[in-house]
């Protein structure tokens, strides 16, 4: 579903991606974790073409880019493969929470309004907000706003969704009702996930692989048991520390 | 001391009949104003090349010359080199001055107001697909105009005010009829405390309707966090 290769990222002197290559299959759920600033959401960014990678190939859904090379058209279409959840929601902040959902509905995929309405109101059940759908984003918690947000990306059932550290702008009471959000998204679809987290406990339940990410390589990949039971590198075992999952080695 | 009280409340309704002259130059204005201003900021917002510096040289222009010298130049001094100016008429010359003169400020409100929209609506809206210009049309625009809202009151404003100038281009308005019926009867003071009334009134009424429209758009759970 997912194949990247030689991605490369540089932001003036600083290179945030070192050639990160990654292949994901279809319906793979991938925790990406590692220290702060080692360019974690700098993957998602690019993924997602919020930000022009500097080298390497990137291929979602059969649609491949390189770097340099994309056309506004390409980029465009290569948003469409995927959508991400962000840290802090990003709600359409003019827009109701049922319009947040189908603005890109009627806009992107050109769903009629009412269908887009229909379905939206069915997400809307299913993640436990169909009494907020006239609210404004403003009017509702961490926890609502980003279940929305999850809401938004649903709609358009792309098969890859990616979160950006999707609770950790959340009170810790509120972290579970969007975690359950997403788990529940995981089991009944077969949507194709990366997901920054520094909850290891939800990573190591959620994915089927856990990558170890650092100073902008990819350090260590395996599977939950193996990356938090029996880790392969130096790196990751101190990282494991840090995180004192004392339970997991 | 001379003040003809009678005369100033007779001659009251004839100035204030002009409001609509007044008016009409100010709506139009602020209408080509916000129109030619979205242009140019979006033209300096998104950095268009060639078109920035040009507009970026009219900006610096029209804000700083005087909007007196503007009108003049305009309504004489084009005339006088490009023989499709002798028909422009002192009302389309006010407008187009106004216009102009008001955009060179209105614009950096504008650019303000689109500024002060997060960075992050924008990826959020590219993240689901949309083009640039769907996001702006979409997200950017009217969170935007939600903020800009209380300025474009206040440039109405200035806007109505600023119209006064009109009448040395030959436009009747409240100034032109006030300052006639002044030098013809020589009752100055009575003629432009009318006209100091109309406009003081007017002014109040539209931050009035100003005010309004904030508390209903704030109601509405607007986009101002
Ligand atoms: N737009 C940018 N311009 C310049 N440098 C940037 C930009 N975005 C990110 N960086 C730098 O790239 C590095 C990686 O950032 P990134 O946000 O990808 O890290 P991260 O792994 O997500 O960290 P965290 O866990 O803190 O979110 C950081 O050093 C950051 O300062
Ligand atoms: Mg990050």
């Amino acid at each position: 579903m997912i194949h990247v290769q030689g991605l490369r990222k540089e932001f003036g002197p600083n290179t945030v991606l070192d050639g990160i290559n990654l292949d994901v299959a279809p319906g793979e759920v991938v925790a990406v974790v590692g220290p702060s600033g080692t360019g974690k959401s700098t993957l998602l960014r690019c993924l997602n073409y919020l930000e022009a990678p500097t080298a390497g190939t990137i291929e979602i859904d059969g649609l491949a880019l390189t770097a340099g090379q994309e056309t506004r058209k390409q980029i465009y279409a290569m948003r469409q493969k995927s959508t991400m959840i962000f840290q802090n929601f990003c709600l359409f902040q003019n827009k109701n929470v049922l319009e947040n959902i189908t603005l890109a509905m009627e806009v992107v995929q050109h769903i009629p309004k009412e269908r887009a309405v229909d379905q939206a109101r069915e997400i809307l059940r299913q993640i436990g907000l169909l009494d907020k759908q006239d609210s404004y984003p403003s009017t509702l918690s961490g926890g609502q706003q980003q279940r929305v947000a999850i809401g938004r990306a649903m709609a358009l059932h792309t098969k890859v969704m990616l979160f950006d550290e999707p609770t950790s702008a959340l009170d810790p009471c509120l972290v579970g009702e969007v975690l359950s959000v997403i788990q529940q998204i995981s089991q009944e679809h077969n949507t194709t996930m990366l997901i920054v987290t520094h909850e290891m406990q939800f990573a190591h339940d959620i994915a089927n692989r856990i990558l170890f990410l650092e100073g902008g390589s990819i350090v260590e990949s395996g599977a939950p048991d193996e990356f938090f039971y029996s880790p392969k590198t130096e790196r990751a075992k101190q990282f494991l520390q840090y995180y004192s999952m004392k339970r997991y080695q | 001391m001379n003040f003809d009280l009678s005369y100033a409340i007779r001659q009251f309704p004839t100035i204030l009949s002009y409001t609509g002259m007044t008016l009409r130059i100010a709506i139009v204005a602020m209408v080509f104003s916000v129109l030619f201003s979205l242009i140019i900021t979006i033209v300096r917002y998104y950095r268009i090349p060639v078109l920035t510096p040009v507009v970026n040289l009219y900006i610096d222009l029209f804000r700083g010359t005087p909007l007196l010298v503007q009108l003049f130049f305009i309504y004489y001094g084009l005339a006088q080199l490009f023989p499709i100016f002798v028909n422009l008429s002192g009302y389309a010359a006010t407008v187009i001055g106004m216009t102009l003169n008001t955009s060179s400020y209105m614009t950096e409100d504008m650019r303000g107001a689109l500024e002060s929209v997060p960075r992050g609506q924008v990826e959020a809206g590219l993240s689901v697909g949309m083009t640039d210009l769907q996001v702006m049309r979409h997200v950017i625009l009217p969170q935007a105009a939600r903020v800009a809202m209380p300025v474009m009151g206040n440039e109405f404003i200035s806007l109505v005010k600023n119209s006064s100038m009109a009448f040395t281009l030959g436009v009747r308005e409240i100034m032109a009829e006030a300052s006639l019926l002044g030098t013809s009867s020589s009752n100055y003071f009575e003629c432009y405390l009318d006209a100091f009334i109309v406009y003081f009134v007017l002014s109040k009424i539209i931050t009035i309707l100003q005010n309004a429209v904030e508390r209903y758009l704030n109601r509405r759970g607007g986009a101002v966090r």
